[in-house]
């Protein structure tokens, strides 16, 4: 029952982080840090939804959610910038309260495949929506002029506040009953625990963040398309949590972090993004089954010892 | 008060389940009374398992009623039976191997209790009584057996039931081991007035603990008494020396 | 009249591939408790080379027919060296492991797609015809190689059946998809029918691979498709149920060919989400689904 937020760490990271971001001036760097924030943020959400066990593959859906939320909120309804980012992750949320009400009674495979199937559903839905754009999407989401040039350090701080909101979840008790699903639900039904609320629950704080993340996607891009937000995305999202490691919070930033900058090079070299990404996922999985914070946590532990 | 101290907690009417042809539990009558620790026993396939899953919720019944303290429970979900303070424990590994043993037993002291301080404070009261309090931190999975069974003990009673019920909670133990969880399960009933329903096989402790014994006998009742009237009952020392020749 | 009974052929055609496709996918499941979205892609392989290999053949001075069966040997065989590699480096290490194999074959899958559109483009190939012209059942007029592709899946799925009730192996893959602890303890080697059974999942989707080539506009891409229809088929079913397949393999087959007619194919994708997500209020575990 440790109950230690290790408050310091974080203020720490996020400082340096932030300050990083203001003394970035080329825009191909700054680019690639709204990238890594932006995916950060998405490994985050999958991850929260892995505490319980099962794997969310809707997370694709709900940034597509909160992306076209924030397209429309800007462009059809001249809504400010901050109600479209905020209801990208909102609207995200109750719907995925209503998706989770009926498919978080089914577990494992189950799960997966219909998160898998829902999100290519919505895909569909969008090209076929004129309001939306159809298959070439929405234009001109532009967040506010005066932003233009802070837009690396804003998205990394809505980002670096919400997988701390996240991480805040996860160390509550609320974490813990996450985990006791995960690991026995049978046991945590029966001590009064209501598990579908707590299911739906953990799903929607999830959807929350992918949904901003959505949002954040769109006004960084400025264009979003049906083709932005199939199932790749979460397989993406995916590869950053199992390369950095899904034991800890750290993890999946670190892996986004990483795989998002050797993928900008690798792509600058016009390597092929799917090959890479499939490399790291299948040598990740196959070589490193606790990331590299788990290699680096057990080099710390050598370290130590040694000393001693 | 004193008008519902001597009622039932947990009483069942012609409680029945068939799976397909096979009637697993039939037309069975039991009563639960306040501050009491009641035996169910009875050889393999005897249906303790499936009473076990009737009464707290997890198997509808193909027939019959069952009332939980008072209220008609029958076909309620297992959540709502469990938060109505009727809380069960699994034979099978009936606790989170990742965590810790402090939340572990957390887990029961979650719902009904508001305050994160209070429900620490019910952890360390829980662990105290279990004798727990050396192993909060560490992880369940990497105890050994008696402690986990302990610890499974613990998740349920954190939750502070009137009604405890254990499903074969001595297997794998040492003698020591069972000494002292009888010990436990009496501090359970003479300390916190909470009625525990023991299913086991160790007939030995089962004799030495409980005030009443049920005996099932392929699905039906055979004998309801006192461990000395059970051990004394023609038709328990058939069915039991009848399963024995069996074998 | 005519339409619904052409579109009950079409369904019928449509179907047995997905069939070919989701008795591969709940027969690993069954045996492995695994979820391999790479499946796809042993699909893709097989129907590929066999593109491929006919035009080629063709070429040689071969008549079409033999070409194509050479092309079919060929298409089915890489792709089992393809799945068998998938096995002996990747999936052996994550038997019952559903996170843990989804995720590597998610890899594979992103891995796969790389590699196929670098080595054969992304463009499409034709193959030419293999058995030309049309019969008329009962009053709607069908090609005959789409009848052939009817009756050859027919055939696998009817000799499928017949192994998994009636061979010692088929026995005992079910033995072991039921319960596969208590096989074990029955002197089931439990690794060798999780290769067999990885290994007829490949030869089933290579199969249905090399027989959509003549039919169908083959790309690299040509798996994710079907891979989709087929777990939800599977969905539907029941994982690691076979009739379940079959049942649901028909069902997505006739929701897609009846609403694409009526509708429009968007709408019966849509529909076909929907049918799941009601089977799954109903019956969380499918129509067929145990365990």
């Amino acid at each position: 029952m440790d109950d230690n937020l290790k408050l310091p760490y974080w203020a720490i990271g996020i400082g340096i982080a932030l300050a990083a971001t203001l003394i970035v001036k080329d825009p191909y760097i700054s680019s690639v840090i709204n990238l890594i924030s932006i995916a950060a943020l998405m490994a985050a959400s999958l991850r929260f939804v892995m505490l319980m066990g099962e794997l969310n593959f809707a997370t694709a859906a709900f940034v597509g959610i909160g992306a076209y939320t924030a397209g429309v909120a800007v462009t059809i309804l001249d809504w400010p910038f901050l109600v479209a980012l905020v209801l990208g992750g909102i609207i995200a949320a109750l719907i995925s309260i209503v998706f989770g009400f009926v498919t978080l009674r089914t577990k494992g495979p189950y799960f997966l495949l219909i998160g898998f199937a829902f999100t290519e559903a919505i895909r569909i839905l969008y090209s076929k929506s004129m309001v939306l754009g159809g298959n070439s999407g929405m234009v001109g989401i532009f967040p506010p002029m005066a932003l233009d040039a802070w837009m690396p350090t804003f998205v990394m701080a809505v980002a670096a506040i919400l997988i701390f909101g996240l991480y805040v979840l996860e160390r509550s008790d609320f974490g813990r009953i996450l985990t006791a699903i995960r690991d026995n639900e049978d046991v945590a039904r029966t001590v009064g625990l209501n598990i579908l609320f707590c299911k739906i629950a953990c799903f929607a704080a999830a959807s929350f963040a992918a949904g901003i993340a959505g949002s954040l996607h769109a006004f960084v891009n400025n264009v979003i398309s049906p083709g932005d937000f199939s199932f790749l995305l979460a397989a993406f999202a995916l590869a950053y949590v199992k390369v950095g490691g899904e034991d800890n919070v750290v993890g999946p930033l670190v892996g986004a972090v990483l795989l998002v900058t050797l993928g900008s090079y690798a792509l600058g070299l016009g390597g092929q993004e799917h090959i890479f990404y499939g490399t790291a996922i299948v040598l990740a999985v196959l070589l490193l089954p606790h990331g590299v914070t788990g290699i680096a946590r057990r080099g710390w532990a050598l370290i130590a010892r040694k000393e001693k | 008060m004193s008008a519902t101290d001597h009622s039932p907690l947990l009483r069942t009417k012609g409680l029945t389940r068939r799976f397909g042809g096979l009637v697993a539990v039939s037309d069975l009558d039991l009563e639960i009374m306040p501050n009491e620790i009641l035996g169910l026993i009875g050889p393999n396939g005897a249906g303790k398992s499936t009473t076990f899953n009737l009464i707290s919720g997890f198997y509808k019944p193909s027939a019959g009623e069952l009332f939980v303290f008072g209220q008609n429970c029958t076909g309620k979900s297992p959540l709502s039976i469990s938060r109505m303070g009727l809380v069960r424990t699994f034979q099978h590994g009936s606790l989170m191997r990742s965590m810790t043993v402090g939340d572990n037993i957390l887990l029961g002291a979650i719902h009904g209790i508001g305050s994160r301080q209070k429900r620490r404070e019910r952890v360390r009261e829980t662990a105290e009584m279990l004798g727990l309090s050396g192993y909060l931190s560490d992880e369940a999975g990497t105890l050994p057996h008696g402690i986990q069974r302990l610890v499974s003990i613990g998740i349920a009673f954190a939750a502070r039931p009137r009604l405890l019920c254990l499903d074969e909670p001595l297997t794998g133990l040492n003698q020591t081991e069972v000494t002292n969880t009888l010990s436990v399960l009496e501090r359970i009933r003479d300390d916190f007035g909470c009625s525990v329903l023991l299913v086991e096989h160790n007939m030995k402790a089962v004799m030495k603990v409980c005030d009443r014994i049920v005996v099932l006998h392929h699905g039906q009742h055979l004998a309801t008494g006192t461990p000395a009237e059970i051990r004394a009952d023609k038709n328990v020392i058939d069915a039991y020396l009848g399963h024995r020749n069996e074998h | 009249m005519q339409t619904a009974i052409q579109l009950i052929l079409t369904s019928l055609q449509i179907g047995a591939v997905y069939i070919l496709f989701s008795l591969g996918l709940t027969l690993i499941f069954g045996v492995m408790r695994i979820v391999n979205f790479a499946h796809g892609h042993l699909f893709a392989v097989s129907a590929l080379v066999v593109a491929y290999t006919v035009p080629w053949l063709a070429d040689t001075g071969l008549p079409v027919l033999p070409a194509y069966l050479l092309a079919v040997i060929a298409g089915v065989a890489v792709a089992m060296v393809l799945g068998f590699l998938m096995y002996v480096f990747g999936f052996k290490y994550f038997q019952r492991d559903m996170v843990g194999s989804f995720i590597l074959s998610i890899g594979l899958v992103l891995l796969l797609d790389g590699i196929l559109l670098k080595t054969f483009g992304g463009a499409v190939r034709p193959v030419p015809e293999i058995l030309p012209g049309t019969v008329t059942i009962l009053g709607a007029s069908v090609t005959v190689q789409r009848v052939a592709l009817c009756a050859a899946a027919v055939i696998i799925t009817a000799a499928l059946y017949w192994a998994l009730t009636r061979t010692k192996l088929g026995k005992a893959l079910r033995a072991v998809s039921i319960d596969h602890e208590a096989a074990m303890l029955q002197g089931v080697p439990y690794n060798r029918m999780a290769l067999a059974g990885f290994m007829i999942a490949a030869a089933l989707a290579a199969l249905a691979g090399a027989l959509i080539a003549p039919i169908s506009i083959v790309s690299p891409v040509i798996g994710a498709d079907y891979l989709i229809k087929g777990f939800i088929a599977v969905i539907i079913g029941g994982l690691g149920s076979v009739p379940g397949a079959i049942l649901g393999g028909l069902f997505v087959a006739a929701i897609e060919t009846f609403g694409g007619f009526y509708l429009d194919p968007t709408s019966a994708t849509i529909a076909i989400f929907v049918l799941v997500i009601v089977v799954l209020l109903v019956r969380p575990k499918g129509l067929l689904g145990h365990g």
